[in-house]
């Protein structure tokens, strides 16, 4: 009987005890799913995004369904972080997992309202930064501009002893540079990718689909994108890499930690299979034992590129 | 939020069954879900067999991508079955249709917030429209089984695009509560809408309605809304949504409600799937 793979990774001074995190707005703030999801089987937990007040949200429809992936434009909807403070951190702290808060918000002093908020509040691993909405006005403004990028990171950073986690949209010309941008400025790691915009019609009524007009796509369908983005942050940054985009399996999660992840976050598939925390981390754990891998922080990285003489397609 | 525990099960499919055109009526053996569930809850299923093949790809298994809600229609808890009554309208529904007995459904349940118990000395009609028939045949079945009203205290006024489409009828004759078609084209019953029938039976005997219930297309259930509000009477809905979730963490199933009595009062988003689906008549802006 071999030994239990090792799925333990760090985020900077983050000791998560498996890679596999639950994402920002597919998990509420814990409670829903822990009435019947054990939350233990989780490496942590990402709450969904906080702003200095409740935010009432984008008008309905706010889903619908792709190929393969979702579009949502709920547009923030959220308790505010003086009620998540007072009536979601009670049970929050009592989880025996890894907390992540997600911090929102439309100009930098709003992002700093709630982080300073957040940073005297006990039982917080590490904050998450949410640059990259797309369904709010101005939710993309600064991920999509590397000089913001960086202001709103440091303006953050000088304000919290927790770790800064930035998480970036894929809607950028090049998603390593704004990446380079918000390490200069002091993030502790990064996470990607936030939903990629996108929009449905309804040919019936020649109406849009969602309420909002355009969304944010997520799911299997965008996977591909979000390892390039991995890949491409990867090779730029030095701290660690959150990969996110329709991570269903074990294998899906093998392929972003090989891109250059350090650990993953799981969404769309939470609402079709709430036990995809427990189900992506077994089915790693059984792919590094079926592979001879004795840690997965091993594999974090690990892609191999063929050099440009091994390809053996040959220009005419 | 509910305090009734949410399973999640691997449902043997005992019969999945034809009953209209695009119409279908599905049992699911669920024992804990089945001993739970009270009218007006929900259930979350995956269409797809997603338990067959565990070689395939996730995502593949998976297609389509998410769960889709279906009110309870009727419940046996000794034997552990509960039953959906379903029409074929998208891509989930048309997998659905194809299930076959012996094979599972993956659902989740019970979900939601459940209807005001009838109760005896309070008569109340139920108007349905098409499969929003559902949970009115659990609320009526549940109410009889239990003794806690006279049928006779019941009316349900359903209406469909066409005779087919009133599926479900003949079990509410069979508890004796009073049905009442309307039929768009006239095949059977009114010629007409539900809802003209019940500003009728409202006009005719106001005493026989001192609660109202209704689910159905949204027309249906403003207009509704509208003639409770005329007529006095208090009253619920139950609403459907596109819920990726079903527990209340997405918030994409909202709708807006405003403090009933108070139309004007400032409207917030509320979640279908975790606040309702059964709203109060007059909390919800529809």
């Amino acid at each position: 009987m071999k030994a239990q793979p090792d799925l333990s990774v760090s985020i900077g001074a983050l000791k998560l005890r498996n890679p596999v995190l639950a994402a920002s707005g597919t998990f509420g703030y814990g409670s829903e799913y822990g009435r019947f999801v054990n939350l233990s089987d989780f490496g942590g937990i990402v709450t969904k995004t906080l702003t200095p007040e409740p935010w009432p949200g984008n008008p309905p429809p706010r889903a619908a369904e792709t190929a393969a992936g979702m579009l949502n434009s709920i547009g923030l909807q959220n308790v505010g972080v003086e009620a998540f403070v007072r009536d979601k951190m009670p049970y929050l702290r009592k989880m025996d997992t890894a907390l992540i808060v997600n911090v929102g918000g439309g100009p930098v002093e709003e992002f700093v309202y709630v982080t300073e908020r957040l940073s005297d509040c006990e039982g917080i691993d590490a904050l998450e930064i949410n640059m990259s909405c797309p369904n709010v006005s101005g939710g993309l403004d600064f991920s999509t501009d590397p000089r913001r990028a960086g202001e709103l990171v440091s303006a953050l950073r000088s304000i919290t002893d927790l770790p800064v986690i930035a998480k970036l949209t894929p809607n950028v010309t090049d998603v390593g540079e704004i990446a380079r941008s918000v390490e200069d400025a002091g993030a502790d790691a990064i996470s990607a990718i936030n939903t990629l915009r996108g929009m449905a019609v309804d040919i019936r009524t020649r109406r849009p689909v969602l309420g909002a007009v355009t969304g944010g796509l997520s799911g299997p369908a965008i996977k591909p994108v979000a390892i390039a983005a991995v890949y491409r942050i990867a090779s730029q940054v030095d701290v660690p890499v959150i990969g996110i985009g329709g991570i269903m399996s074990g294998e899906d999660a093998v392929e972003f930690l090989v891109a250059g992840a350090t650990a993953v976050q799981v969404g769309t598939a939470n609402f079709v299979e709430p036990r995809s925390g427990a189900s992506v981390a077994r089915e790693l754990a059984g792919w590094c034992a079926a592979s001879d891998i004795h840690s997965v922080r091993t594999l974090i990285g690990s892609m191999r590129i063929p050099s440009q003489e091994d390809v053996p397609c040959h220009p005419l | 939020m509910s305090t009734i525990p949410i399973c999640q099960y691997d449902a043997e499919i005992l019969s999945n069954r034809q009953i209209g055109p695009g119409l279908y009526w599905i049992d699911l053996l669920a024992p804990e879900i089945s001993r739970h569930a009270q009218p007006g809850h929900f259930v979350h299923l995956i269409a797809s067999d997603v338990s067959k093949d565990s070689s395939r790809q996730t995502w593949l298994r998976h297609t389509p991508l998410l769960r889709r809600p279906f009110s309870i229609a009727e419940r046996d808890p000794e034997k552990g079955v509960f039953g959906l009554i379903y029409r074929i309208v998208g891509g989930g529904t048309e997998i659905l249709a194809t299930r076959r007995e012996g094979e599972r459904v993956d659902v989740l349940g019970p979900l939601g917030r459940t209807f005001e118990p009838i109760r005896a000395g309070r008569p109340v009609i139920m108007v349905a429209g098409g499969v929003g028939v559902a949970p009115f045949l659990s609320l009526a079945q549940e109410t009889v089984r239990d003794g806690r009203s006279d049928p006779a205290e019941m009316t349900v006024l359903f209406g469909a695009a066409t005779a087919g489409l009133l599926s479900g009828e003949e079990k509410f004759r069979q508890l004796g509560v009073d049905v009442k078609l309307a039929t768009d084209d006239g095949t059977t019953g009114h010629h007409g809408l539900v809802t003209d029938m019940l500003e009728r039976e409202l006009a005719r005997s106001p005493r026989q309605c001192a609660y109202l219930y209704a689910c159905g297309p949204t027309p249906m259930m403003r207009r509704c809304q509208a003639i409770a509000r005329e007529a006095g009477i208090d009253g619920q809905v139950s609403l459907e949504g596109i819920m990726p979730c079903g527990v209340g963490v997405c918030m994409a199933c909202v709708v807006p409600c405003v403090i009933p009595g108070d139309r004007s009062s400032p409207r917030r988003y509320e979640r279908v799937c975790d606040t309702g689906p059964v709203f109060d008549m007059e909390e919800v802006v529809l």
